[in-house]
């Protein structure tokens, strides 16, 4: 019965499309899809050709891995800014994580941004805090700060509460209170890696002209952790978390490697990040009111030294790394990937005057356009292509083996650039131990092209709409369990 | 598009779906041989420091019994090695640091760090500066200059500790040339002098301000008041007879004067046209000045600027042997009354600080 009932629906369908006189419309169409798959693969197989060379030759450079403590005295010091709002969960133990770093010289800020749970109080108790009279200088607007604590059994951890004002707005707070001349932004329900300020300092020591260099961040989920450091990393046993571990290292190895090479980076994760305070100063500090408030400063940074010729350098290093909790449910990972794709568009829209820019070199002529066509427009046009290949297969326009080609092609691909993330992973700093979790990986990189990639791609589109419509942003506050941050 | 043409295209896409998925699989299996082979390579590093720890420890405390050849390193092995040394030699002093200096002759390190240091890798060039510091290797100290003057500040700075340390009259000079460096911090830098002996350090130092401009001379002088507050008297003088206009170099410069013999040219300064001086100069009269200072002060509390009457009322109360009494005395003689009432705030100020310490 139901069958039946398909069949006349589809030769109904059929019908209707034969009479619209759609003809002229479909082969110009079917060749924008089609060139926009090519230079979709050209543009990502170059980034992974220049990604696997860049990692050769990080590797090469540091061999030795660790700069010995014996240079300790040396290394610049850095404040870890921590914003915070409604973290009564993770916060003690994030924190605790960061005060056990392997750094000569840092300070811990957190920025308690009006959180409406017992996030101070947390903090208060753990903390040993109490109220300071130190004041700080407003050399980045932010809300009323109500309150700089400090720590009486950690002399390097301040606290400040302040009105709520949003992250961006925390992180200005947290950049006028800080003392060094570089500051590590790193999120509350997030933990380091203990030598991760030791590694990502590098960039620092050898160029002189490095403002920002941003670090990988691994999904925390099925990891081993006690006291917020990790003991063992491990590979979770959901599905929905092992496919954004593939994505996460596709992301972060190849796609922002590729770039930091050209000094093209347009995204420094706000998980983790370490920049020049004096520039971020000069900017104007983080935005207020954007979602992506990260890949906004980073994108005005660019904008602001290509625009002044001004020699500068924005590196992504591969091997420090920051944990995070990945979404184990389809609806908080739905609500996350929206609020990306509006923090993208946000982004590239504030600072449109770049692309092209005769100044702007990679950034302007090659990384800001990629952004704009294949991330922030490309759900649109990747919807489209699969509207498209429904709507000819009902018109009886596509014969079955080419669309098959065509498929087996386009996850052919998929799978192959995902694999070229794994041998980055293994080249660099693979936590995962065995053979075995490898090969999991694997079965990941293929099974992501059914239904979990064509899901991505509908929620980024529904990004693409609210940012449209122009929706209001807030603090992008996710569901989580907080069970990784004190596992046995 | 005709038939042919389709199926020609088709075609082709199905070749490279085959080429896809072998160079996917090739990669799989490089990724596989990797993680081997890493293994492999942590578990020699495991066994090298098994092996060297020992080693280098029974070189600390017991040199004699030493006498046997070493055991043989691969390339690899012997960076490793070179680490655990350079580590364990930040840990130790005196005698058992020469007999670790003396590992280093064994472990023929002079010309393999020399190498190092003309190569690409940043972690072995650091390696080297260090290790070439640390063994006192003589002719290595021209190689090591160019890195003094090297961009990186961490370059700069571990180059500068390693030609202190192999010749300190030298190597001074060197490194006073670079006091312009914002980057070099003046507290580190006078971490670094802070054990050569005194008296080559307040000539060196006095000898760079003679030529100095007046942001070096203001570092200088920093320097050397962190080193010996005493000698950087001199320096002090200098800087308020050459550069009277400098207002960055003189707020250091007041900031730092420790001695009264300064107080003739320090009183000059009293109508500066830069406020952030006479605020400095307020200051300073507390710190040296004596009861003939007090009408300077007085004048200073009708000054344009608020922080130049608050720093001046603040001085006068501080001022040895004042009394209430002297205080009333001088309200009562002053007129303005924006001076009245800064040294009333002040008075209030201290009395309420007081209460609160009993």
């Amino acid at each position: 019965m139901a069958n039946d009932w398909l069949q006349q629906s589809i030769e109904w369908m059929h019908q209707w499309i034969q009479q619209l006189d759609l003809a002229p419309w479909l082969v110009p169409l079917q060749w924008l899809l089609v060139g926009y798959f090519v230079c979709l693969s050209a543009g990502y197989l170059i980034l992974n050709l220049v990604a696997l060379l860049v990692m050769r030759s990080h590797i090469q450079s540091a061999r030795t891995e660790l700069l010995p403590a014996s240079y300790a005295s040396f290394l610049t010091p850095i404040s870890v800014l921590v914003p915070a709002y409604n973290e009564q969960e993770t916060i003690g133990s994030s924190v605790l994580s960061l005060l056990q770093l392997t750094y000569p010289e840092y300070e811990v800020i957190v920025i308690n941004d009006g959180s409406k749970d017992e996030t101070l109080q947390v903090l208060k108790d753990s903390f040993a805090l109490t109220l300071s009279s130190a004041t700080c200088p407003l050399r980045l607007p932010c809300q009323q700060i109500r309150g700089i604590y400090q720590s009486s059994r950690y002399p390097n951890l301040k606290v400040i509460d302040k009105a709520n004002g949003g992250k961006a707005d925390a992180l200005n707070a947290g950049v006028n209170l800080s003392r060094f001349p570089l500051f590590c932004g790193v999120d509350a329900d997030s933990i380091l890696q203990r030598d991760s300020l030791l590694r990502i300092i590098r960039p620092f020591l050898e160029d002189p002209t490095a403002i920002a260099a941003g670090g990988t961040v691994r999904i925390a989920n099925g990891c081993q952790v006690k006291d917020g450091l990790l003991l063992k990393a491990a590979l979770p046993n959901k599905i929905l978390p092992q496919l954004q571990i593939v994505e996460y290292l596709r992301g972060f190895l190849f796609g922002r490697l590729g770039w930091s090479s050209l000094n093209a980076l347009l995204i420094i994760s706000g998980a983790f990040g370490l920049f020049r305070k004096d520039l971020v100063i000069e900017v104007g500090g983080y935005r207020h009111k954007t979602i992506g408030e990260d890949m906004e400063l980073v994108v005005r940074m660019h904008k602001h030294m290509r625009l002044n010729n001004r020699k500068y350098r924005i590196y992504f290093i591969p091997d420090p790394v920051c944990w995070t909790e990945a979404p184990e449910d389809l609806a908080t990972l739905a609500q996350q990937r929206v609020r990306w794709q509006r923090g993208l568009l946000e982004s590239l829209s504030a600072n449109m005057s770049l692309l092209f820019h005769r100044k702007s070199g990679a950034v302007g002529w090659l990384a800001f356009p990629f952004a704009l066509l294949f991330e922030a427009l490309g759900p649109a046009l990747e919807v489209l292509g699969y509207l498209f290949m429904l709507f000819t297969w009902l018109a009886g326009w596509l014969d079955p083996a080419a669309l098959l080609a065509f498929l087996v092609v386009t996850i052919g691909f998929g799978i192959l650039i995902s694999v070229v993330a794994l041998v980055l992973e293994e080249m660099s700093y693979p936590v995962y131990p065995g053979g075995r979790s490898i090969m999991r990986l694997f079965l990941m990189a293929v099974l992501e092209n059914f239904g979990y990639r064509q899901l991505n791609s509908w929620w980024r589109l529904k990004g693409l709409w609210l940012w449209a419509r122009n929706s209001k942003s807030s603090w992008g506050t996710m569901k989580r369990s907080g069970k990784w941050q004190n596992t046995k | 598009m005709s038939d042919t043409h389709s199926d020609v295209i088709v075609q082709l896409v199905w070749y490279s779906s085959a080429v896809l998925l072998l160079i996917t699989l090739l990669l799989l299996v490089l990724t596989l041989f990797m993680h081997y082979e890493r293994r492999q390579r942590d578990k020699s590093r495991q066994q090298a420091t098994e092996q060297w720890t020992p080693i280098l420890f029974s070189w600390i405390y017991s040199p004699d019994e030493n006498t046997g050849p070493l055991p043989q390193l691969t390339a690899e092995g012997f960076g490793f090695v070179v680490q655990l040394w350079l580590q364990l030699e930040q840990t130790v002093r005196g005698s058992a640091s020469s007999r670790l200096a003396g590992l280093a002759q064994q472990l023929n390190l002079i010309p393999v760090m020399k190498q190092w240091l003309h190569g690409y890798s940043t972690d072995k060039k650091l390696t080297a500066i260090m290790a070439l510091g640390i063994v006192q290797e003589k002719s290595a100290f021209a190689d090591l200059i160019p890195h003094v003057l090297d961009k990186r500040t961490i370059f700069s700075l571990v180059a500068a500790r390693a030609l202190l340390a192999i010749d300190p009259k030298l190597g001074l000079p060197v490194i006073l040339s670079q006091i312009h460096r914002d980057d070099w911090s003046v507290s580190r830098l006078a971490g670094l002098l802070v054990r050569l002996p005194h008296d080559l350090m307040v000539r060196s130092i006095t000898d760079c301000a003679e030529k100095a401009t007046a942001k070096e001379l203001r570092r200088l002088i920093k320097l050397m008041h962190i080193l010996s507050p005493i000698d950087s008297q001199p320096l002090i003088q200098q800087a308020l007879e050459h550069y009277p206009n400098e207002m960055e170099l003189l707020t250091t410069a007041f900031a730092s004067a420790v001695s009264p013999d300064l107080l003739p040219l320090l009183r000059q300064q009293v109508d500066n046209p830069q406020w952030e001086v006479r605020v400095q100069l307020a200051k300073a009269l507390a710190r040296l000045g004596d009861r003939s200072d007090a009408p300077l002060l007085l004048k200073m509390l009708s000054d344009s600027n608020w922080w130049v009457r608050y720093r001046a009322a603040q001085s006068l109360i501080a001022m040895p042997g004042v009394e209430d009494e002297q205080l009333q005395q001088w309200q009562q003689q002053l007129t303005d009354p924006f001076a009245i009432a800064i040294l009333l705030q002040v008075k209030e100020e201290q009395q309420r600080q007081q209460q609160g310490r009993t």
